[in-house]
């Protein structure tokens, strides 16, 4: 977990943002250098244990301490936010693997009431990271409109965040955003599909898919989900209760279609083995319409260039 | 799962305007008549590629996207062509089947019912409509569209070539996978039939009103010549083939032809009047034979090359059982 502080009042009056961002794999990595990008300095970084909820008891004890410190600096009431990236548990996981990263989300959530007590005039926002693709798993064309028919652990742990955060106290604004299938690459993040192409590509090594080659999804770039959120983190916004936003680029891409593009970028043949029963192999494909005015991905063939520079420089996207 | 069948549609959009509404009516009466019969299946999306119109085709298709929230509208960054357009239409579609129509109501799409009826009823991945009378109304036009294709035939050995018609319904997958393997030079037709070869025909009546009326065509003689050479490039040519079997003939007849000059030489003395003569004719019909051959068999190398950069697969999995769902509806409801 990651506090990082950026003043972002005048100079008469300065006010200090206090971020908090919890999980520094693609996400929130790419967050966390969005907002470096702007200016914001990492005050402090907590490792936390997740495998137990004294870790992240003890990690939000500590964002109350900062924000306390922070507050003495500031002229103008403190703005808080935080950030929900974290996800150890995937696709496959267990449903304990999910039961108990959902006990720590609620100890996070449980911050808001603890900060409104502390500072009743702070700002208080949550933004969570969630997963279009657990929530809609086999379904296509996904707009607005569309309800979320998880078909597996993980889509139904997702709903019950996004449940959990319409229930907190305490949070001002909440913000609910729902990636589609995420792609890029950092030091600590998970290797999905197509940087495990790259990467297998590069070093001559086999790729086994667990999808079929016609099966259709929706792929985004880290940096492009960093910077979204980023700028919605930094961007003052009235009292709001809850406010979902789809990031998909709605461009389907079959799996032939990706790896095609690999070995062109590589300009060598890849490896590939299919599994025999795959896990993964329903289409799930979003609108263009789901996704907000200001929200801009870069195309799959640009996006996989931006990976590949960065596997091959090995600095994150 | 759900099982409905998901169609999408996709139209190049290059001077539409005064049919795009028709076309987009029809699609959604199309829609309207599958909801009233339960039809299990859906007209998902309906994509409009504007290959940088040059009428108000933009504007007309802005407003039907505003209209039918299931029109769905992609713009090319410039002119690429109808089969370019196409392709991008199919790479941003999402359907189980998609089918692919002219803007100009050439293709009917009441048709569509009929050539998923084709699809599933026969097991085929690729169903086109062919014409049941000639579409131009003019004997030049029309005997030249059929010749070139047979022309095409024989050049290229591919008998699918005679059912190629822009107005098709393709399996979703063998449509999308078929278009990433396409590159500027790969005739989209061809390529699909390296991903199958259970491809059909229904005909149906085809009208281009577009040339009937005003005499205007997309095909220019140049255009036409540009089709048949990515045809004859994505092709594994048969002429290359055949040239190979000219050079060795020549080189045979040659073979044969020097032994006997050379026995009558021998054994009976005999030889033709201008010395030299046989042995320099031999000689260049030899080389020349070799020459043919050799270049042939090169060529051949060269095509295998080309086909496997172009993305020809070595192998493709397919999954034709959700079609049981449509095939038991047509059954049910009959001819």
């Amino acid at each position: 977990m990651k506090i990082l502080l950026i003043h972002d009042g005048g100079v008469l009056s300065p006010r200090v943002h206090l971020i908090a961002v919890f999980g520094i794999g693609l996400v929130g990595h790419a967050i966390c250098v969005e907002l470096q990008r702007a200016g914001a300095r990492c005050a402090r970084e907590v490792v936390i244990n997740w495998s137990t909820p004294l870790s992240v008891e003890d990690a939000v004890y500590k964002i109350c301490e900062a924000a306390q410190s922070a507050a003495e600096e500031s002229v103008l009431p403190l703005r808080i936010s935080v950030v929900w990236a974290a996800g150890s548990a995937g696709f496959q996981s267990p449903e304990a693997a999910h039961a108990l990263e959902l006990k720590h989300l609620k100890v996070v959530l449980s911050l808001g009431e603890r900060l409104a007590n502390a500072g009743p005039l702070w700002a208080r926002r949550f933004f969570l990271v969630s997963s279009a693709g657990g929530l809609f798993e086999g379904q296509r064309n996904v707009g607005p409109e569309s309800t979320p028919h998880p078909l597996r652990a993980y889509g139904d742990f997702k709903l019950l965040q996004e449940k959990a955060l319409s229930l907190a106290v305490g949070f001002q604004a909440s913000f609910v955003y729902r990636p589609s299938t995420i792609y890029g690459h950092s030091p600590k993040g998970r290797l999905g599909l197509i940087s495990a192409l790259l990467l297998n590509g590069i070093r001559g090594r086999v790729s086994t898919i667990s999808g079929k080659a016609t099966t259709l999804r929706d792929y985004v770039l880290s940096g492009d989900v960093g910077r979204f959120i980023a700028a919605e983190i930094l961007t003052p916004v009235e009292t709001i209760d809850q406010r979902i936003s789809f990031l998909v680029s709605g461009k389907p891409s079959s799996i032939l279609e990706i790896t095609r593009t690999v070995e062109a970028l590589l300009c060598r043949s890849l490896y590939l083995s299919y599994a025999l029963d795959p896990q993964n192999a329903l289409h799930n494909t979003y609108s263009r319409t789901a996704v907000p005015h200001n929200w801009r991905s870069a195309s799959i063939r640009e996006g996989m260039q931006t990976v590949l520079n960065s596997l091959i420089s090995l600095k994150p996207t | 799962m759900s099982e409905i069948t998901k169609i999408s549609t996709v139209t190049p959009v290059y001077s539409g305007e005064a049919y795009l509404r028709l076309l987009v009516e029809s699609l959604a009466s199309l829609r309207a008549e599958w909801s009233r019969l339960e039809f299990p299946c859906q007209l998902e999306e309906s994509i409009f590629v504007d290959d940088n119109a040059i009428d108000g085709s933009a504007a007309v298709l802005e407003a039907l996207s505003k209209e039918y929230p299931w029109v769905r509208v992609i713009t090319n960054s410039r002119n690429f062509g109808q089969h370019p357009a196409t392709i991008a239409g199919i790479l941003h579609s999402c359907g189980d089947w998609v089918v692919t129509l002219d803007e100009d109501m050439q293709h009917d799409p009441t048709h569509i019912t009929a050539m998923l009826e084709c699809a599933v009823g026969k097991g085929l991945d690729i169903v086109y409509a062919r014409p049941e009378a000639p579409v131009h109304q003019s004997r030049f036009r029309d005997m030249g569209s059929v010749g070139f294709k047979l022309m095409l035939v024989v050049l290229t050995g591919n008998r699918n070539i005679i059912h190629f018609n822009s107005f098709r319904l393709l399996r979703g997958g063998v449509a999308r996978c078929a278009a990433s393997v396409c590159s500027h030079e790969t005739y989209y037709d061809v390529a699909l039939t390296w991903f199958t070869n259970r491809i059909n025909s229904v005909t149906f009546p085809m009208k281009d009103l577009r040339f009937i009326r005003t005499g205007a065509t997309g095909y220019s003689l140049s255009k036409l010549l540009g089709h048949a050479r990515r045809m004859i490039i994505s092709s594994q040519a048969k002429i290359l083939r055949l040239g190979a079997l000219i050079g060795f003939t020549v080189m045979a007849v040659d073979l044969v032809f020097g032994f006997w000059i050379l026995f009558q030489y021998l054994v009976q003395n005999a030889s033709i009047v201008p010395k030299g003569w046989s042995s320099l004719f031999l000689a260049s019909l030899f080389f020349g034979g070799l020459s043919i051959s050799m270049l042939s068999i090169i060529l051949e190398y060269l095509t295998g090359v080309v086909l496997h950069i172009q993305g020809k697969p070595t192998f493709f999995l397919i999954d034709r059982r959700a079609d049981a769902v449509l095939a038991r509806f047509f059954s049910r409801c009959g001819p």
